[in-house]
């Protein structure tokens, strides 16, 4: 079963035009800035909110069709959503919660079905919680076998990992991603964090100001960022400059506040340079340029941090930009904020984007 | 050290000056008359009628407020519309009219000269110094306390939660039923409670609307008003009654769950 919308709605400022198609077992991550415009699309294909015009069809079922008059409503849609604070019932226990949506089976039954599914997501130990009672992960969960206990036509998911600790959400996001895979509908979900969309999508669209910039796969838009925002989004540092290319040669870019770097990206005019913090390596002021290595930025550590077992190294150069490098590289340059540095990094990583 | 005492000594002494003075008069209506014949003034047929009638007639009144309250609340929670702002004014007026003015109002619309009078007599309906009249001004007066708390409770339930019923199969109606009601419960409750106490103290509007007939229409702040010229322990009595029911009505607005005090709910 396809899922498939192409909805204008206005709302809050923000003008929505968006066209998407989800089938089944393929999961979308719509990602983007807050205020976005990405809570409103799944308000939308769930049903509890009406788009202002367009279309909406689940396989042959017509969901919406604004210029025919066609209105489903949610409660026919059938459509699994987690809310970003998870918006459980908060006067019902967790397996009643799960329950809710399984009306239609024998009283008996419904209990049954519902400490089975929180099993599944090892929470039948607290079925009889309260919402309040639970951790973030817990409701997390709940939240999720509520939305799968009916067994929904698509799954909507809005943030599901934002409001968990820094701790659980690793954990959190594996297991997600997991039940994600074996699931046969099709899957929205959406996220402000590239790196989410990343691991839990099969494809992503950046989206901006209500539209969505850029689809593709997680690789496909970091190797090939459409515009200068999606490069900025998928985690890239961003130099702005003006590019020129001779011929048979590699394109030149005069970087704006000083410096020049090459690429082997074709390019002419206004440009954005994009770069990923990890081809950045950092080198004493006075080493000698390796061959491969082609770009070359004089820039001065503006700050060390540590994430992980790597650290990111701000570094002020003509513009910020940032280097990704292992904690033994630190130590064994001897790095401190304040020193000055050259920043190198390949032609071939370096990719062009028309401003 | 001195010096640096005076404030919280003055918020004391402003505290003290205002218990004494809001508490004084409610102690004096147990403390003026001996328990013996505040309990022996009770069984008087004029008091016992009067407690009766106040009981009927407040629970009707809430029943209706309850019943067609809630769904009204639940609308000007939920829906945006043209002119809400004005509909949720109209609806809170009742709240400071002053009582006569209520009476007045209410004689004007419904009494036998009214506007609906004619419509009320050609259905063979009589308010005006009847008990029917009495419900009609205690549900006028009271019914905008629990409006206003029950749209402010709704408003406060997560509209992803109500979003969460529908998504799960739920129709607006369900979904207002087994969630919006439940969620919004203890606020629900502070209202009721809140209007039944006012309807329990209503006077001014009853007086001119429904007159003061023992048994029809003298519920128990008419008949105090009624007793206290000619037999003033029979009227601290009936007062010892409400005092008690009303401070009752008021301490479980205040240990209902998630309700801080009064109005605590409201945003």
């Amino acid at each position: 079963m396809v899922l498939h919308a192409e909805l204008a709605h206005k709302v809050g400022g923000i003008g929505l035009d968006i066209r998407l198609d989800v089938s089944g077992g393929r999961c979308l991550a719509l990602a983007g800035p807050s205020g976005a415009g990405k809570t409103t699309i799944l308000r939308l294909l769930a049903g509890t909110l009406r788009p202002d015009r367009g279309r909406i069809t689940y396989g042959d079922e017509v969901w919406v069709d604004r210029s025919a008059g066609v209105w489903r409503p949610p409660e026919r849609r059938r459509c699994g959503y987690v809310f970003q604070d998870y918006a459980l019932f908060p006067h019902l226990s967790a397996w009643r919660n799960v329950a809710y949506g399984l009306s239609s089976r024998a009283a008996g039954d419904r209990k049954a079905a519902a400490i089975s599914l929180l099993d599944r997501f090892g929470m039948a130990g607290r079925a009889e919680a309260k919402p309040a009672t639970l951790s973030g992960g817990e409701r997390q969960r709940v939240a999720l076998a509520r939305a799968l206990a009916p067994r929904p036509n698509v799954l909507l998911l809005d943030e599901p990992l934002s409001a968990l600790d820094a701790r659980t959400r690793a954990s959190a996001s594996r297991e997600l991603a997991a039940t994600l895979r074996g699931l046969a509908v099709p899957v929205v979900l959406v996220t402000h964090e590239f790196t989410e969309a990343a691991l839990l999508g099969d494809q992503i669209g950046v989206i901006d100001h209500g539209t969505i910039i850029q689809e593709g796969t997680a690789t496909q838009l970091a190797a090939a960022p459409a515009t200068a925002f999606v490069a900025d989004f998928t985690g890239a540092v961003v130099l702005t400059g003006t590019a020129r290319s001779p011929e048979g040669e590699l394109t030149i870019i005069d970087l704006d506040g000083g410096g020049v770097a090459s690429t082997t990206d074709r390019g002419q005019g206004r440009v954005a340079v994009s770069i990923y913090p990890w081809e950045i390596t950092i080198g004493h002021a006075h080493t000698r340029a390796d061959e491969s290595a082609q770009n070359r930025l004089n820039a001065t550590i503006a700050s060390i941090t540590t994430i992980g077992n790597r650290v990111r190294v701000g570094l002020t150069a003509g513009q910020p930009l940032v280097a990704e490098v292992t904690g033994k590289a630190i130590e064994d340059l001897e790095l401190a904020v304040g020193r000055p540095v050259i920043a190198t990094w390949k032609a071939t990583a370096t990719r062009l984007v028309a401003l | 050290m001195i010096r640096r005492a005076w404030f919280p000594l003055l918020l004391g002494a402003a505290l003290a000056v205002t218990l004494a003075f809001l508490v004084l008069p409610v102690i004096a209506i147990f403390t003026h008359t001996s328990p013996g014949e505040l309990i022996s003034k009770l069984g008087d047929p004029a008091a016992t009628e009067a407690l009766r009638l106040s009981f009927e007639t407040t629970a009707i009144a809430i029943l209706v407020i309850v019943v067609v309250g809630t769904p009204a609340a639940y609308l000007l929670a939920t829906r945006s519309f043209r002119g809400r702002f004005v509909v949720i004014t109209l609806v809170e007026l009742p709240i400071v009219l002053p009582p006569a003015v209520a009476g007045i109002a209410l004689l004007a619309a419904l009494g036998p000269n009214g506007i609906l009078g004619g419509a009320l007599a050609d259905a063979h309906i009589q308010l005006v110094l009847q008990t029917a009249g009495v419900v009609v001004a205690l549900t006028f007066v009271s019914a905008p306390f629990y409006l206003r708390q029950a749209q402010s409770s709704f408003q406060a339930v997560d509209r992803s939660v109500v979003e969460a019923a529908r998504t799960l199969g739920s129709s607006e109606a369900a979904s207002f039923a087994r969630v919006s009601i439940p969620v919004a419960l203890p606020g629900l409750l502070a209202g009721l409670a809140l209007a039944w106490a006012r309807a329990l103290g209503e006077f001014g509007a009853t007086l001119m609307f429904a007159g003061s007939f023992r048994g029809i229409t003298q519920t128990v702040p008419l008949a105090i008003y009624d007793q206290f010229a000619t037999d003033f322990p029979a009227a601290l009595a009936l007062s010892a009654i409400l005092v008690a029911v009303s401070a009752g009505l008021l301490l479980a607005v205040k240990l209902i769950p998630g309700q801080a005090a009064l109005g605590g709910a409201a945003r």
